[in-house]
């Protein structure tokens, strides 16, 4: 396994092409744009060597027998399902923010699945494939960005009926040694400070779209691949201090980027899909299963620090006791607790598949990532309720930093007299930052929208059951 | 003698206490020789602190020539103490 240390120097050895703001980034560790990111996702590997933390950060592999972060893992059993929650969870409440590394557990978990089910039913070698890379990253201890969103186009057209071909990856040319694909993945998350990405489709597919029915792993540096940085709310405040961003160690969200794949050469032994557009609607719909159960272990530690932060709020305030507060702090970890529930459960009620390895439930993993969507907007109202409207109209750092100006801050911006009104104000950037732009965005939209999750809903609930229940009870012979 | 006892911690995910308070208090016990668990190591036994009622660590990986000593409470710390020094 790789330790903090180990992972960060990787990265210096990689080159991505990255843009930002205009600027090319040249090292996504030293760039103040990019640091917090890596930031967050060295997390990951810090607290695998971490006594407290590392029954939930490493388990062992089944390729190789030997001691693994988790994040490289094949879920052996429903207990690591569970496992996968809870350290979701717990890195979450470190890091108050995306650390990013789930996205390629899960489209590594997926894959496994899917190259399995392909290769009996279609006679390729994908899954023999895929247990080598598989066995790479373990040694390795990569870090690899989950590939599947294309930016889509036109909603109402599906891949090969867009105007540009190019709105979806596909392949554009099949070689003797491999493959070369082009497009782009969208809202790609953690993408620059990854050692690897895994691509794989973003949607049914039918014969016409076989050549968007791909799947393969290829380096973020490798020729023909340029990463766009996305812009945040309120990023810009990081390159001028560390108390108006909030949470200046770890920022917010994951870094995503647009990824470019401009005519990209992917060698056989790297690619784990072509042209089996059969499979794209299973092998997505996987991926999302397990990518929603996710939603009630990170959000829910983000969910702690927001709670958390409220309630301190509430003390800085000189308002800790009111009644009316205790209770909306009880809301609040209801609806926390809420979500963690229901990531619990569809990993209890989870499944061994064919290929050996286990899987969630399907319905209760996407009731995990439909109340998230909610819920931490409801979440985040309360903080906001609690916290009061200063969190949108404090001065600048820069005025507080102001000799002439902190002393009229510090005095006309305290509160509780205990409290130090530094304290108040970080607090308060704090929840501004976790609770608002495009840290609720994210969890609207990270793992699909709502309505895919409604129509996954739909169709895993047995209603014509449901309907027999009733009538039956009414006494309805049809 | 010192009692060689490894320490286990569960996964921390949402621990009802500051677990690692706990082993400091059993670590300056006198007579107990309180050290990172390591699979390769014999401890006279394992004391595995967990943050909450679950114990979701498997608890039967880890033993050592007595059976393990679980705490999942503060309050336990103080009996858990007694059940080591009584392996003495």
């Amino acid at each position: 396994m790789k330790t903090k240390e180990q992972y960060i120097e990787s990265l210096r050895q990689l080159h991505p092409v990255v843009y930002c703001n205009g600027e090319k980034i040249e090292s996504v560790v030293d760039h103040p744009m990019t640091r917090p990111h890596v930031n967050s996702a060295a997390m990951t590997y810090e607290l695998a060597y971490d006594p407290e933390y590392e029954d939930l950060m490493t388990t062992t592999s089944h390729l190789t027998g030997k001691k693994i972060n988790r994040f490289t893992s094949i879920h052996q059993s429903t207990e690591d399902l569970i496992k996968k929650v809870k350290m979701l969870r717990m890195i979450g409440q470190k890091t108050g923010t995306c650390f990013q590394r789930c996205v390629g557990f899960d489209a590594m978990n997926s894959t496994f699945i899917t190259t399995y089910k392909v290769d009996r039913e279609c006679g390729t070698d994908y899954h023999e494939r895929f247990k080598k890379y598989l066995e790479y990253v373990q040694e390795n201890d990569l870090m690899i960005a989950g590939s599947m969103t294309d930016p889509k186009g036109d909603r109402s057209k599906k891949p090969g009926q867009q105007e540009d071909p190019d709105l979806y990856v596909h392949i554009v040319e099949k070689r003797e040694d491999g493959i070369v694909v082009r497009g782009a993945k969208a809202h790609q998350t953690g993408m620059v400070n990854s050692h690897e990405m895994l691509i794989l489709p973003t949607t049914n597919l039918g014969e016409e779209d076989k050549d968007y029915a791909v799947a393969a792993a290829i380096p973020v540096d490798a020729p023909g691949v340029v990463h766009i940085f996305g812009r945040q709310t309120n990023d810009q405040r990081r390159l001028t201090g560390d108390i108006d961003t909030g949470n200046s160690e770890y920022a917010i969200v994951g870094g995503e980027t647009l990824t470019i794949l401009n005519d990209v050469f992917v060698p056989w032994d790297r690619v784990f899909m072509c042209g089996e557009y059969k499979y794209a609607q299973e092998y997505v719909e996987t991926f999302a299963a397990y990518h929603r159960q996710n939603y009630g272990g990170c959000k829910v530690g983000l969910a702690d620090v927001i709670i958390g932060a409220t309630a301190a709020m509430a003390e800085f305030n000189g308002m800790p006791k009111a009644s009316h507060i205790k209770d909306k702090l009880i809301d609040m970890i209801n609806m926390a607790e809420t979500m963690y529930n229901c990531s619990i459960a569809c990993s209890c009620e989870g499944c061994k598949t064919p290929a050996g390895s286990y899987y969630v439930n399907t319905l209760l993993a996407n009731t995990v990532k439909l109340n998230c969507t909610k819920y931490m907007y409801e979440i985040s109202r309360l903080a906001h309720d609690i916290a009061g409207g200063f969190i949108a109209t404090l001065p600048y750092e820069a005025d507080y930093k102001d000799p002439v100006t902190r002393e009229y801050i510090d005095k006309y911006l305290k509160a509780n007299p205990e409290v130090p009104t530094e304290h108040r104000i970080r607090l308060a950037r704090l929840i501004e930052n976790m609770t608002g732009g495009t840290a609720l965005a994210e969890s609207m939209h990270g793992a699909g929208s709502p309505q895919a999750m409604k129509v996954m809903i739909y169709r895993e609930s047995n209603m014509e059951h449901k309907k027999k229940l009733a009538k039956k009870l009414a006494k309805i012979d049809k | 003698m010192d009692i060689r006892v490894g320490l286990k911690y569960c996964g921390g995910c949402n621990p009802g206490y500051d677990r690692k308070e706990i082993a400091d208090i059993v670590a300056k016990q006198p007579g107990i020789n309180l050290l990172p668990y390591n699979e390769n190591e014999i401890f006279d036994t394992v004391l595995i602190i967990c943050g909450c009622s679950a114990d979701c660590i498997n608890t039967a990986k880890y033993r050592g020539r007595h059976e393990a000593v679980l705490i999942n409470s503060p309050e336990q710390v103080h009996e858990a103490i007694k059940h080591i020094r009584a392996l003495r």
